[in-house]
């Protein structure tokens, strides 16, 4: 039913109300809004403050700057925001691939066996997500990828062929992307295996009768009915991909050299490392206009897919 | 013959399937096996441990970095900032259900999403500013005030589709009795919707249970949450893997119990946030 029938029809059948009661909604509205402004927008309006300054307490300048933060950042006077930039978006294509390819693997892997193994094997595949994102990374970088005595590429048998991945430039971001899907991509498998249960399952069974096979089941009937919660769970895990941290700082710190810096820790180090709050500001306020508008595009493709009720 | 097709037909899947589980299971083997380890003993590869001792688990509960404090830390500082952001989250998204047909509710909703996106590090920063100002760094109010923005937003867009599913006839009998709207609210709304509030809000207390990022700058040694504790057995003291992988493993109880009870409350996880 669409917004417009649905409305129609309840106009119709509205017992008689008093006058006050439709617009005293917007009471309700009051505790979050001074939620938002006490919590958010006053923090963020302190941000954008600082961001006009250039209040670094290393140095011990505080003095208004106009634009200038802004200017050098968007001019590529900083190479480091930009490559972290850069780097941030392709973390984030990277992780939304393999957390899709192997997320919708376990998926339907677990789809196609009987309730009971369903239920079992799902339990098994969230246990990562159960180890809380810190614990893990120091995990991985204490064990799995130690320095003298890691067992990831003893697993592999590579120990003597390839250097520990996290202090090698050209393997440490990979190896980030190890953890973190390892750790992270649980949630995917959850939201794929829930929407996969929601399919009515009369439609696999015509199509099975049919004589279509599992490619073609697979192409034809289960990823079209899953396109809606495949869209949803991917941009929602992409913009939480591109506000990641825990992983990052706690496996590298950015490093080695500058390497593996993201956003979040690029300016988590200008901020509380190199004590710059200035640029920082900045820095942040500019990922804050990228996220805005990743999520303002999310929610117009959502309109798309669902039309205005989404 | 129908028995070996089947068996062939099976072999792809059934390979798959154990590529994955090696995925999955090689690292909780060695989490699990290492913090069985006796004292200061390490694996070498894929093997068993020499032998089975809780030890690291005795050291972490009775050590000198000991992990009661920061347990109990977390739980305040989760509870707390949850509840503030469901009891501001609650009503707003009651009424923003009732407006959503309403350009301006409607406007405001999708605001809320836009607000959830908003960088965690562009919040922190302001926020230890103002808190070396004003005594509240280092201490658990101060981590309540900064983690509840985290999650205000969150409420907010999954609680509307809850009070959404809440027929409007159950309401439409109410307003005939009489009653106003704030009674209709506390006492025909509210208790319809606790099973979709409690899984909103278990699940937003699971992602300020792990946050990492605004706790870090804000708390010190007497207010480091869990998330935090377990990175003080970061350096590269060897001793220290087994006590890390049995305080991971401590860590994991509330998030198992706490993803158990959100499913069992709604299997509708479709918009669950992952920072």
């Amino acid at each position: 039913m669409t917004a417009e029938s649905e409305s129609v029809a309840r106009i119709g059948s509205r017992p008689p109300r008093h006058r006050s009661s439709r617009t005293s909604y917007w009471i309700f509205l009051i505790p979050a809004v001074i939620g938002v402004v006490a919590l958010i927008a006053i923090p963020i309006g302190l941000t954008v403050y600082y961001s006009l300054r250039n209040y670094n307490l290393q140095v011990g300048t505080d003095t208004f700057t106009g634009l200038g933060n802004y200017v050098r950042l968007l001019t590529g006077g900083d190479t480091g925001f930009l490559a972290a930039t850069l780097r941030t978006f392709g973390y984030v294509v990277v992780v939304i691939v393999l957390d899709f390819v192997l997320a919708m693997t376990q998926a339907l892997l677990v789809f196609s066996m009987k309730q009971h193994w369903a239920r079992f094997w799902r339990a098994v595949f969230i246990l990562p997500i159960l180890v809380i994102p810190t614990a893990s990374a120091v995990f991985w970088r204490n064990v799995m990828y130690a320095p003298h005595n890691g067992e990831f590429l003893k697993v592999l048998g590579l120990d003597r062929l390839v250097s520990p991945p996290l202090g090698d430039p050209r393997l440490a971001f990979w190896a980030i992307i190890v953890v973190v899907v390892w750790a992270w991509s649980p949630w995917v498998f959850v939201l794929f295996s829930t929407g996969l249960d929601q399919i009515d399952k009369t439609v696999i069974e015509a199509s099975m009768v049919d004589g279509a096979g599992y490619f073609q089941r697979l192409r034809r009937i289960i990823f079209p009915l899953m396109r809606p919660v495949i869209f949803v769970t991917l941009t929602f895990k992409a913009l939480d991909s591109f506000l990641s941290f825990p992983f990052v700082w706690v496996l590298t710190m950015g490093g080695p050299g500058d390497s593996t810096h993201i956003l979040s820790t690029f300016i988590y180090q200008q901020a509380f490392n190199l004590l710059d709050y200035g640029n920082g500001s900045a820095m942040a306020i500019v990922m804050l206009v990228v996220s805005g508008a990743l999520s303002i595009g999310a929610v117009l493709g959502w309109q798309r897919f669902y039309g205005r009720e989404a | 013959m129908r028995r070996f097709r089947a068996i062939v037909r099976d072999i792809p899947r059934t390979a798959l399937m154990v590529v994955i589980l090696l995925w999955v299971l090689i690292p909780v083997y060695f989490l699990v096996a290492t913090s069985l380890s006796p004292d200061g003993a390490t694996l070498d590869g894929l093997v068993l441990p020499s032998a089975i001792s809780f030890a690291n688990y005795v050291a972490v509960f009775t050590g000198a970095n000991d992990i009661w404090i920061p347990l109990i830390n977390s739980t305040v500082v989760t509870i707390a900032s949850t509840a503030i952001a469901l009891i501001l989250a609650v009503p707003a998204a009651y009424a923003l259900s009732h407006l959503r047909h309403r350009r301006l509710g409607r406007g405001m909703y999708l605001s809320f999403f836009v607000l959830r996106g908003i960088p965690p590090i562009a919040l922190v920063m302001p926020f230890y500013l103002i808190f070396s100002k004003s005594n509240l760094l280092n201490s658990l109010p101060g981590l309540v005030i900064a983690l509840a923005p985290l999650a205000l937003p969150y409420c907010v867009w999954t609680l509307r589709v809850t009070f959404d599913l809440i027929p409007r006839e159950v309401e439409e009998a109410g307003a005939v009795d009489g009653a106003g709207r704030f009674r209709m609210f506390f006492s025909v709304v509210l208790p319809i919707a606790t099973p979709g509030i409690a899984a909103t809000g278990i699940l937003s207390a699971l992602f300020i249970y792990v946050d990492y990022i605004i706790v870090a700058p804000l708390a010190g040694p007497k207010t480091y949450t869990f998330s935090i504790y377990v990175t003080s057995f970061s350096q590269d003291f060897v001793q220290l893997v087994g006590p890390l992988s049995a305080a991971a493993i401590i860590g994991a109880i509330p998030m198992a119990v706490m993803f158990i009870i959100s499913q069992r409350f709604s299997r509708r996880l479709a918009s669950a946030g992952i920072h």
